[in-house]
């Protein structure tokens, strides 16, 4: 369905991004903490 | 609405921009975290071991126990140290073994900084969890199965390893020790 | 049997008599057991905040078998049991096919619970809900948990065959609603993870009783996630067709677009049986190469499936409040949002709550390298609480603030509390689970009933800042537990005196 221009979801894509921001932020913040542990293989 | 019938070939609508853009990153975050895993083994040194043999609990007790005897510390009269009730061992680089039983890890291990080991993990009862703390380092012991895992201590200090999977009412109890210096 | 239908005056949509009485006995049962693991919930937090430490190490144990089975298993399948004939008889003005069938399914999953209950409270099944062998329960424990999921399968059917009669009696026309596709989703993922239930619990619940030898360990950790991964896919399945009807129900919500969203549930049920793995990622006996293909996320899109969701779930309540007239800026149509409808703010409490917490987690723990800084750490716990009580629960409870007028037609009892219920429990549940995440961050162990090593032969020590961390825990599950009861309180005292709708 093709919605009018102020019935986009505009708030939502905010959200969306905010989101994926955090989704990335925290996944490096993992491997940098696991890159200290003792190498093992 | 979502509860009522939706509207007659709702499959030839086309979807909005906002969609398929979101579409498009969220599938490609899909694949880079895919392609993630792989390229940490080719590229990084944190990896779980992918080597390990079926053995028989009893085979990978006598196998323990003969480490014991091998590598144990000695004190004056000749008999092997013990730490909290356990057998200290100071092995050379390569092979160790780490046995988990009901509510004990042994033995007692004094590790070398820098060096490799191929640490042997295995359970001779039920489930045990390895965790090497505080590092933060943990791996699933499995009755049948010898883990191999190369590890290579990159600091030194004292370390326990705490038991992270439920293996009866004493799980609480099992803390076993590695010296690195 | 002759079907008795009524016209629901909300919806107009027609209610038959029996789908409306096993709905109202699953629910009830379903809210009965979340009481049972909510008290367990207390007892366990209060024992694991180490500085109050209640309960003795046996019983802590033991009770937390119990609340893994009452609220992941009684609690949550019992509602979707709800959900399933909501979906079917109600959503498509038919009547509840092969109703007989149905009252096994009840009965069954009520005998089930309650042998596999008793079991665990005599002291014969310490095991934990996943039951790894070689640690054995008694024989019973598994045989009342192979009754349960006969009769969750009876379920399943009874859904199924009242959807065929509804296509043939030509209840409707065109294609099902998309709660209902979400639901028919939810229920082809529930047969195919029985079938590996059976697989798993029938030769284990043999080796019990001593007929056959014990499975291989590894093979049983295999073969139990094959299981247990895809029960939580049945559970977000249900959970987002509650978040769409909640969506319809609290502002009137239309998907943006159907083909996106019912692509993303197909996708659920097409990659189901892989992923299982990432419970296995530190074990031996699997190689990795196929770990990584078992479990990489573009191997099994479930993830891509829940962010198209995530996307199109608030985009299609933004939608609607647009159509509304609130169009001013980014935020206005979330600004003048019923906050205090009960059901629009549980809905927004579980979907970002999944999203954000649940998800994020869920996908940085399942990668294979990073599986060893957090594998059963109470990373673990912290994280699936955000999945299943701040996601499927929360979706649940809102639901039931209109299931108690639209299908038990009573007036909401107590509103001033139904009104902040979400904000309590949800506020709790998120201090709660991500103080829980943050401690495991530092290594503390999940099922543990003692962090500092006191019996053991060397201590162990996190520090004070996970000292901390495990206390702001604790408040946040006290508030949390506050707000379970809030919910029990409503709901049950609705159900027993609320005032009755005749119209
Ligand atoms: C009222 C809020 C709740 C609180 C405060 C709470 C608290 C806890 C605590 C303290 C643990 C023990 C963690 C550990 O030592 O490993 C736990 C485990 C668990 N909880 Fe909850 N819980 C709550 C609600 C729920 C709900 C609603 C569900 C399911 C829908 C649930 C499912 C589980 C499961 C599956 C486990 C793991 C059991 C195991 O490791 O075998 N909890 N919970
Ligand atoms: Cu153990
Ligand atoms: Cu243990």
């Amino acid at each position: 369905m093709s919605l009018k221009e102020e019935h986009r979801p505009l708030g939502t894509n905010a959200l969306i991004y905010f989101f994926f921001a955090c989704l990335v932020a925290f996944y490096l913040l993992n491997w940098k903490e696991l890159i200290g542990v003792w190498n093992v293989g | 609405m979502s509860i009522f019938i939706p509207e007659k070939h709702w499959w030839r609508d086309p979807l909005d921009k906002d969609e398929k853009v979101w579409l498009a990153i969220a599938l490609t975050t899909s694949i880079v975290l895919t392609l993630a895993m792989p390229y940490w083994h080719v590229t990084q040194k944190q990896n779980p071991g992918s080597e390990y043999y079926k053995i028989k609990p009893d085979t990978f007790d006598a196998a323990t126990d003969r480490f014991i005897q091998q590598y144990g510390v000695k004190d004056e009269a000749g008999a092997i140290k013990q730490e909290g009730g356990i057998d200290v061992v100071a092995p050379p680089p390569g092979d160790v073994f780490v046995r988990g039983q009901q509510f004990k890890w042994s033995p007692v291990l004094k590790l070398k900084k820098g060096s490799e080991y191929r640490i042997h993990l295995s359970s001779i009862d039920v489930l045990h969890g390895f965790s090497v703390q505080p590092i933060n380092m943990n791996f699933e012991a499995v009755p049948g199965y010898d883990y191999v895992l190369k590890v290579t201590p990159t600091t030194s200090g004292v370390f326990n390893i705490v038991c992270n999977e439920f293996c009866g009412i004493g799980h609480h109890t099992m803390v076993g020790r590695i010296y690195v210096d | 049997m002759e079907a008795v239908f009524r016209t629901c005056p909300v919806t107009g949509l027609k209610v038959e008599r029996n789908a409306e009485t096993l709905i109202m006995f699953n629910a009830v049962t379903s809210i009965v057991f979340l009481l049972v693991g909510g008290l367990l919930a207390l007892l366990l937090l209060l024992t694991r905040w180490q500085a109050v430490h209640l309960l003795p190490a046996d019983f802590f144990y033991r009770l937390l078998t119990l609340h893994g089975i009452a609220m992941l298993v009684a609690w949550i399948v019992f509602f979707e049991m709800a959900v399933l004939y909501f979906a079917s008889a109600i959503l498509l003005n038919t009547r509840l096919s092969v109703p007989y069938l149905a009252w096994g399914q009840y009965g069954l999953m009520v005998v089930g619970a309650a042998i596999t209950a008793v079991t665990i409270l005599v002291g014969q099944a310490d095991v934990m809900f996943t039951s790894y062998v070689p640690l054995k329960a008694h024989h019973m424990y598994y045989f009342g948990i192979i009754l349960f999921a006969v009769g969750a399968i009876l379920g399943v059917c009874v859904f199924f065959a009242t959807l065929g009669a509804a296509r043939h009696e030509k209840t409707y026309v065109g294609s099902v609603p998309l709660v209902t596709f979400g639901a028919i989703a939810a229920a082809i993922i529930a047969l195919l993870t029985l079938a590996h239930g059976a697989i798993v619990f029938i030769p284990t619940w043999l080796w019990a009783l001593g007929v056959i030898p014990m499975m291989d360990p590894e093979v049983y950790r295999l073969l139990f996630w094959a299981f247990g991964h895809s029960t939580q896919q049945i559970n977000v399945a249900a959970m987002i067709s509650c978040w769409y009807l909640l969506g319809t129900l609290t502002v009137g919500s239309v998907p943006v677009s159907e083909k996106f969203s019912r692509s993303a549930f197909t996708l659920y049920i097409l990659f189901i049986m892989i992923a299982s793995e990432h419970h296995l990622l530190v074990d031996p006996g699997i190689s990795t190469a196929h770990k990584e293909w078992n479990t990489g996320y573009f191997m099994h899109l479930a993830v891509l499936a829940s962010m198209m969701h995530a996307f199109s779930v608030p985009a299609a309540v933004e939608v609607a409040q647009r159509k509304k007239g609130y169009t001013k800026g980014l935020f206005e149509w979330l600004k003048r949002a019923p906050w205090g409808d009960p059901g629009f703010s549980s809905l927004v409490f579980s979907v970002v709550g999944f999203g954000f917490l649940g998800g994020i987690t869920g996908v940085i723990y399942g990668t294979e390298q990073l599986n060893i800084i957090v594998h059963n750490t109470l990373r673990v716990p912290g994280h699936f609480h955000a999945t299943v009580v701040i996601g499927t629960s929360m979706a649940f409870m809102g639901i039931t603030y209109y299931v108690l007028p639209l299908i038990f037609r009573r007036e909401v009892m107590f509103p001033g509390i139904a009104k902040l219920q979400p904000y309590v429990f949800g506020t709790g549940m998120f201090v709660f689970s991500t103080a829980m995440m943050f401690v495991g961050g530092f290594g503390i162990p999940r099922r543990d009933w003692d962090i500092t090593g006191a019996e053991a032969p060397f201590p162990v020590a996190y520090g004070p800042t996970a000292d901390l961390a495990l206390a702001v825990m604790a408040v946040g599950g006290l508030v949390a537990i506050v707000g379970g009861a809030m919910y029990i309180l409503v709901a049950v005292s609705t159900v027993a005196i609320g005032k009755k709708i005749n119209r």
